[in-house]
């Protein structure tokens, strides 16, 4: 009995069960995502917006470079750098906050259109907003993991924060990687 | 010279091995998304390479970065 009291207070126990459901919420806001992917292959089958490639193709390119450093900042916590992993942490952080300025700054204020104006306009900023919204959250979620991790909070055995950080930041990613091609790259632009 | 023992004793324990993959996955990454945007350029209807580019580039989050496989073994000491 003691045994097992002791066994489901240990810190893997709790990671172990906290993974769990984390993925089983990961689960759920992918089904949100895949509807708006849907939706837009729905009303528009072989069109897609005017956009700018080239700031799209770099959005994309810093968003999958912030991936990175978060994997390496998950690293270098797993093996006990903690100056490693402050380090790419903040470096994710800024490479997040310029993809929010590309999409919200200069995606949605060049877009061809306006919010609400017709059915496209509607699925691409809800598409782009909702993403945003995510990566919004998933900065913030950073920020906290930042702060805490500078406070020595995190250590190479315990650091399941850190680990529900970057899966969470990288699932953002994984959304991204198949709303830039929708968005993008296929269909004819209109 | 303490950093450099910390380091050493680090990549003893598979720590250089999973930078190297971590750096390996953001190339390839990287250049399937290169690829991804002149596909896009070029075949305007052409969307299947395009979306079997976009679920490889996924599985490869998932699988390296995202740790997959961890919900379905015993975790931290894994990785340790």
């Amino acid at each position: 009995m003691t045994t097992q009291v002791e066994t489901h207070s240990s810190y893997k126990f709790k990671s172990d069960t906290n993974r769990l459901g984390l993925w089983l919420f990961i689960i759920s806001d992918a089904f949100v995502f895949a509807g708006l992917l849907v939706s837009r292959f729905y009303l528009f089958l072989g069109e897609r917006p005017e956009l700018n490639q080239v700031l799209g193709f770099a959005i994309t390119l810093i968003l999958l470079t912030s991936s990175f450093f978060m994997y390496r900042a998950d690293t270098d916590i797993s093996h006990g750098n903690e100056k490693g992993f402050t380090r790419n942490i903040l470096v994710t952080i800024v490479l997040g906050i310029l993809f929010l300025v590309g999409v919200v700054g200069l995606e949605w204020s060049t877009a061809p259109f306006s919010v609400g104006e017709n059915a496209m306009s509607s699925i691409f900023f809800t598409m782009t907003g909702m993403h945003a919204l995510h990566v919004l959250s998933g900065v913030i979620f950073l920020l906290i993991v930042y702060r805490k991790g500078k406070k020595g909070f995190y250590s190479q055995e315990q650091h399941f924060p850190v680990e529900a950080a970057a899966i969470y930041w990288h699932f953002i990613d994984v959304v991204w990687i198949f709303f830039y091609p929708a968005l993008y790259l296929m269909g004819r632009a209109v | 010279m303490e950093e450099k023992n910390i380091q050493e004793e680090q990549n003893g324990n598979g720590y250089k091995e999973d930078r190297n993959i971590g750096a390996a996955v953001i190339v390839l990454l990287l250049v399937l998304t290169v690829g991804e945007f002149f596909i896009g350029r070029i075949a305007i209807d052409w969307n299947w390479p395009l979306w079997g580019i976009a679920i490889f580039k996924a599985a490869l989050i998932i699988y390296y970065f995202m740790h997959v496989t961890k919900l379905f073994g015993s975790s931290e000491e894994e990785r340790l």
